[in-house]
């Protein structure tokens, strides 16, 4: 084989700036919101026993309680407004990724480097239809890639095109 | 075909077995034997004696069955492992997928001739076999069968005939033992105190009470003198614990090209380890030398491959003593394209240092503040001494931190006290990410991280506009390249 190697300026390479990222599914934020509710009104009820067991510690079930409603309330706040920041795209050779509020990151994973491709539901993600879908790679789980709250069908579209682009990439 | 048949390892890997299940069992028991030894009885009618007699002896039984149960074969193509005591096991695995196989000798190994042989294939773990112990010869014969006998990757720009073996570089005795000397000794003299202080502290907890031994001791200066001395003791213990190490671990190193695919690794004087490193499982290779050996021209080389779990990491090819010309001469053969003496480098963003600068200010600032509102003499100087330390640390990373983007490597220099440079071909890239707190991003400023197959690479606080476009031509590279990667 020839080895060609031709020049690209930087400037006419295809750039990460120009793409429009995805927002996963409305539903997410739901999903979301449920599995801490789930808990908070659990954790709530076993300190409501503790309390009636315990009356001498009342108080300090109670305090626990307040905190519990007041870190709750902020992390509500953090799974709404982290929704907006939780994007996907999916490119000819690549998938981009991002996350986070604050700490943000991008990720890209390009498709000729992908060992296999997982989708999982779980029973809160059921309930909603929604899936997630696991990407992984080579060398630990460092560079996998996990996207949450996928609509069902879009999850297993994503899969066959991905896979689909690394079948097509070997040939 | 030579190994159709299912066959046991060599009789000695009873022995093994043996050994490994009875070290085991008495790491478990050790505490209850003594106690009872020293008591002298061994429980009514000596029970205890007889429990430990019956479990040694179920173990026996166990380790004769389960050496007798694995067998290992080579059946149309598939490398096969049978085991298992009541549920028996099958795993195979195609030979075309097999990547390495590695071979390993402790001193026991070395006396009974036999080897203990590691398989390492692409993809997950739960494939890697390992193989306790085969006789010598067996061993040679089932890898070159093993090896040989897969279908080579198609690799375009491969097609040369195979020379002959070729010794690039052996450490010397001399060189070793300067290696030795000028190895990081910290982590095992710190060991050693840790160690020290904690036999000081069960001493008094037992109720030995260490003062007292003091009041022996006259005046102060004896006492000033024994201090400096056992301090002095402990030091010099602590070098040469990691010489010893640093000398078993590299003893009679080789570093051979076995053909143009490959290269090989011995080294070891009690546990002889035979590693090889297939030039397509080479991710990227590091190369490093700390103050004490920088005037020595020793360099040390890191050759990372890819592995199926970041742990794994520790067992990638790791070769000392070499000098500057060896280095530039083995990265001019692995990588012919890059000319690594004229590349020039770009720094990271000042910010870098300020920022993290800022931070430990305020730890010395909190040390200072609790000399003055708690009188706390000893936890300020360590905040102090903390907070300043990690001032010099950041100083030094950032002026040695660089970076450089050639047309197919990304090359990083770095270090702390030391120097250290990798070189990352770009068509290994299989992911990339890039970071950025609050504070990056009001001064347009981003971390990269560049992932391959044996982990990733960062470079903190560069201009978002550098990063998407050092991220955007590295995915250009990585996605049209047709090379196979691991």
């Amino acid at each position: 084989m020839v080895f060609e190697n031709n020049q690209h300026e930087i400037g006419t390479l295809p750039s990460i700036d120009a793409v429009q990222y995805e927002r996963v599914s409305p539903k997410y934020v739901r999903a979301r919101i449920s599995v801490l509710g789930i808990f908070f009104v659990a954790s709530i009820m076993i300190l409501t026993i503790l309390s009636l067991i315990y009356p001498n510690y009342r108080l300090l079930f109670y305090l626990l309680m307040i905190l519990m409603a007041l870190f709750g309330s902020i992390l509500v706040f953090y799974i709404f407004k982290s929704y907006k920041h939780i994007g996907v795209v999916v490119r000819d050779h690549d998938i981009m990724y991002k996350e986070g509020l604050w700490f943000r990151n991008e990720m890209v994973i390009t498709f000729n480097k992908i060992q296999h491709i997982e989708i999982s539901m779980g029973a809160i993600e059921r309930f909603f239809n929604l899936s997630s879908l696991k990407i992984f790679t080579a060398g630990g789980s460092g560079s996998d890639l996990e996207i949450h709250g996928l609509e069902r069908q879009n999850a297993q579209k994503l899969k066959d095109f991905i896979l689909g682009n690394i079948s097509s990439e070997e040939e | 075909m030579p190994f159709d048949i299912p066959q046991r390892q060599s009789p000695f890997a009873l022995v093994l077995i043996l050994y490994r299940t009875y070290l085991l069992l008495l790491k478990q028991i050790w505490p209850f034997a003594i106690y009872f030894i020293i008591k002298g009885n061994f429980g009514s009618k000596g029970s205890f004696l007889k429990v430990f007699i019956a479990s040694a002896v179920v173990i026996m039984i166990i380790s004769i069955i389960r050496y007798f149960r694995f067998k290992y074969s080579v059946v149309d193509r598939e490398f096969i492992i049978e085991k298992g005591i009541l549920n028996r096991k099958k795993t195979a695995v195609s030979i075309d997928k097999i990547q390495n196989i590695n071979s390993e000798q402790n001193l026991i190994h070395q006396l009974f001739g036999i080897e203990k042989l590691r398989i390492e294939t692409a993809g997950s773990s739960a494939l890697e076999f390992e193989l306790d112990a085969i006789n010598t010869s067996k061993a040679r014969e089932l890898k070159s069968y093993l090896l040989e006998s897969r279908i080579p990757l198609i690799n375009d720009d491969s097609v040369m005939a195979p020379i002959d073996k070729k010794l690039i570089f052996k450490l010397s005795t001399g060189r070793l033992m300067l290696a030795g000397i000028t190895q990081n000794h910290l982590v095992s003299i710190l060991i050693l105190f840790s160690f020290f202080f904690w036999i000081y502290d069960s001493a008094r907890d037992a109720g030995i009470n260490v003062e007292d031994y003091k009041d022996n001791i006259p005046d102060y200066t004896t006492q000033v003198t024994n201090t400096i001395i056992l301090l002095a003791l402990l030091f010099v213990t602590g070098i040469l614990i990691s010489m010893a190490r640093t000398a078993l671990k590299y003893y009679d190193l080789s570093f051979i090209e076995e053909n143009e695919q490959n290269f090989k690794v011995k080294a070891g004087l009690l546990k002889r380890m035979e590693t090889s490193a297939p030039i397509n499982k080479i991710q990227s290779i590091t190369w490093s030398y700390n103050l004490l050996q920088k005037p020595f021209n020793l360099y040390n080389l890191n050759i990372r491959q890819a592995v199926s779990d970041l742990r794994e990491l520790k067992r990638s090819v790791q070769i000392i003593g070499l000098n500057k010309c060896q280095i530039e001469n083995f990265s001019q053969e692995l990588y012919p394209d890059l000319d690594i003496s004229e590349l020039t480098y770009e720094t990271i963003n000042v910010k870098y240092l300020t920022r993290f600068s800022l931070y430990f200010m305020l730890i010395i600032l909190l040390g200072i503040l609790l000399y003055f509102l708690i009188d706390g003499f000893i936890s300020a100087i360590v905040l102090v001494l903390i907070g300043g330390y990690g001032i010099l640390r950041t100083y030094l990373y950032y002026l040695k931190m660089g970076f450089r983007l050639d047309k197919n490597y990304l090359v990083l220099t770095g270090g702390i006290f030391g120097y250290k440079l990798t070189i990352l071909p770009l068509y290994r890239i299989q992911a990339i990410k890039l970071l950025s707190t609050p504070y990056q991003r009001r001064n347009q400023l981003a971390s990269l991280e560049i992932w391959s197959a044996s982990g990733y690479v960062k470079i903190p606080y560069i201009p978002t506009m550098k990063a998407r476009q050092i991220s955007d031509y590295c995915l250009f590279v990585s996605e049209i390249s047709q090379k196979s990667w691991m």
